[in-house]
């Protein structure tokens, strides 16, 4: 039994988007009810990745309010990194990475995607990605026991 | 520590105006009189610049010259306060001040997304007022007048080590519009702005060695709650563009 759930950067994504509820109701319904009770819990890198986007948006002078909003929402959530336990996050990555460029034919993930999935290995914690390439190569990989699928 | 990093956390600590100038006048009255009638244009000097800060275009430039010309002439005021009041108490009724106008900052903003930024800024200041309290260097310093006559004043208040100060004077903009029952709008910009640069500030404290530890917002057990609540005040700021700009900017590769 997994610790919990992470999830990835395209689901705190979809999840803001104004729109959420209509384009997107089985997620958003599922998170409405899980986040009251366990939290939103999210990798470093997706922190990382989130933060690189708020800096984009008040370079183009997009003001405070957003920036704000989305600081406002990542100071609640529980962030999770590679760094604990002596840095095996990092090994499980690589392993990872190995797992990807010797499979055949080879697999490629993107490094953000690599780490937030050795970010949930590390952890325990089931991965939820509504990106359905990277839900694809994990099969292929054989990481499906790591993936929490939401119904269509 | 390193010596120039206590120096600036010194600086900081000292030069900390109070968030509003009534507040700042009702210290300048507890002075001694000789000392008090030397500092009576101080008050008027700030709100000058409160003003530019209430009217003009917002600017980074606008903050870093604001914030600078607010410092120089608090601290004028402030080095004669810390000296009557001693480091502590000059810190602890700081934190008082900051507890009491943040909760009328708070009323006053608009919308839940401006007054959590608010509520946040003000945790982190008394945060920052509450670490710096135990560091003992710290404790027993006073504010050094000849800091301000450092020609790299400037220059150093544009850095993210001036975070917590921009923001208390972001802030001071603020609680002087809710003073005036002015915009609410131009307050709540203020309020997050102010909020960001605290972050930033807190950020840069601890790489200085100086680890903040903040309140938290409210109950551990209803985190998960307000979660929900930051996602709604982001969907409501966020444009249909945004969340495809925060996709653009995910992590591909390692360069």
């Amino acid at each position: 039994m997994s610790a919990g759930f992470l999830v990835d950067t395209s689901v705190v994504s979809w999840y803001l988007e104004r729109e959420a509820r209509t384009r997107h109701p089985t997620l958003i319904n599922w998170l409405d009810d899980l986040l009251p009770r366990e939290g939103l819990c999210i990798s470093a890198v997706t922190l990382y990745e989130l933060r690189r986007g708020v800096e984009g948006l008040l370079r183009q002078g997009q003001g405070a309010r957003k920036a704000a909003r989305i600081e406002n929402l990542l100071r609640e959530a529980t962030v999770l990194g590679l760094d604990e336990r002596g840095f095996v996050g990092w090994r499980l990555a690589a392993d990872l990475w190995a797992n990807c460029k010797h499979h055949q034919p080879s697999v490629v993930l993107s490094e953000g995607d690599l780490l937030i999935v050795a970010t949930a290995l590390m952890h325990d914690r089931q991965l939820v990605t509504v990106d359905l390439n990277l839900q694809a190569r994990l099969k292929t990989l054989g990481y499906e026991g790591l993936l929490h699928l939401l119904p269509a | 520590m390193t010596a120039a990093a206590k120096t600036k956390i010194d600086t900081l600590a000292m030069g900390l105006p109070p968030l509003s100038v009534r507040d700042l006048t009702a210290l300048v009255a507890q002075l001694p009189p000789s000392e008090r009638a030397a500092l009576t244009w101080v008050p008027t000097a700030i709100e000058a610049e409160l003003k530019r800060l209430r009217d003009e275009p917002l600017s980074a430039d606008l903050v870093n010259a604001c914030t600078l010309a607010v410092f120089i002439q608090s601290s004028k005021a402030l080095a004669a306060i810390v000296s009557m009041l001693g480091a502590p108490g000059f810190l602890a009724a700081l934190s008082g001040i900051y507890h009491a106008e943040g909760g009328r900052l708070e009323e006053f903003l608009p919308d839940s997304g401006a007054r959590r930024s608010a509520r946040w800024a003000m945790r982190a200041f008394v945060g920052v007022l509450q670490a710096i309290l135990l560091v003992p260097e710290i404790r027993g310093a006073s504010l050094d007048p000849s800091l301000l006559a450092q020609s790299d004043l400037a220059e150093a208040f544009k850095d993210d080590a001036a975070g917590v100060v921009r923001a208390v004077v972001l802030l001071m903009a603020a609680i002087s519009i809710a003073e005036q029952d002015g915009d609410k709008e131009r307050a709540a910009e203020l309020a997050d702005l102010a909020s960001l640069e605290v972050s930033r500030g807190v950020d840069h404290l601890a790489r200085l060695g100086l680890s903040v530890e903040l309140e938290p917002e409210g109950p551990s057990d209803q985190r998960g709650c307000r979660v929900l609540e930051c996602v709604e005040e982001a969907r409501a700021a966020l444009e249909p563009g945004d969340v495809a700009a925060l996709v653009q900017a995910r992590l591909r590769e390692l360069r």
